[in-house]
């Protein structure tokens, strides 16, 4: 893989997909659990439905931007017909690239005064 | 994690109907995967505002597996349309300039020039789907 594949800016995501990769961002979780974080992370205003979420993780497996997991977390707290999924180092880079891209029209809607200056970071707003 | 309630094993039974809608290859991969989600939040809806909170929450699983469903159709026939269209075009080009010593005329080559193009999108349109695994 080039070096310079790492800083090239990636297409714009899908709010479910970045959210997907954000939940996905401090480890692995399994289908519910990524609906319960994506939930928590946007306070509710975000809900996805096992439709979304898996047609979402099945193009998300086909481009790479995650994988499954082969180990279990923790087999013995678990149901052993779950599957974990993980962000792949291209799904991280793309999650950050999308975060930036983010920030930039957050900064954009601050200098024309959209947004205040010093906006109260919450989750959900 | 069994669904428990009678409620909520009435939804999931529900459920099941519902992944019928989805094309079977999908239904086979995350078939499973999708009613352990949906019996997991039905069973936390029903603990936190009880039985009639299920109804809405059914509404909304019940649009969202009309809509991704949907999608999932959407994306099969834009397979095939790939390939039918690649065909078509190899054999008009085919047609269109098996003879290499007959004279040909502008109409032609911009059926040529017209495949040409459609073939380069078909290639930039797979490329920019494999984008992530470089």
């Amino acid at each position: 893989m080039p070096i310079d594949d790492h800083n090239k800016p990636t297409p714009p995501l899908s709010p479910a997909v970045f959210h997907i990769l954000l939940a996905l961002a401090d480890g692995e979780r399994h289908g519910y659990s990524i609906m319960r974080a994506i939930e928590s992370d946007t306070g509710g205003v975000l809900k996805l439905g096992p439709g979304t979420l898996y047609g979402c993780l099945k193009r998300m497996l086909l481009t790479g931007l995650v994988e499954e997991c082969e180990e279990r977390p923790d087999p013995d707290l678990d149901d052993e017909r779950r599957r974990y999924y993980r962000a792949t180092d291209a799904g991280l880079r793309a999650a950050r690239s999308e975060a930036a891209r983010l920030a930039a029209v957050v900064a954009t809607a601050q200098t024309r005064k959209l947004l205040p200056r010093h906006l109260p970071v919450t989750a959900g707003r | 994690m069994k669904a428990n309630h009678l409620s909520i094993r009435m939804l999931a039974r529900a459920f099941d109907a519902l992944l019928l809608v989805y094309p079977k290859s999908f239904r086979d991969r995350f078939g499973r995967e999708m009613k352990l989600a949906f019996i997991a939040e039905a069973r936390d809806v029903y603990r936190s505002a009880g039985t009639l909170a299920l109804v809405p929450f059914f509404v909304r699983i019940t649009i969202d597996g009309l809509v991704s469903s949907g999608r999932e159709y959407l994306e099969m026939p834009q397979r095939l349309l790939v390939i039918a269209m690649v065909l078509a075009l190899v054999v008009v080009d085919w047609l269109t300039f098996h003879d290499i010593f007959e004279p040909h005329t502008v109409r032609d080559y911009l059926t040529l020039a017209a495949s040409i193009l459609v073939f380069a999108h078909i290639a930039l349109d797979f490329h920019r789907r494999r984008i992530a695994n470089r």
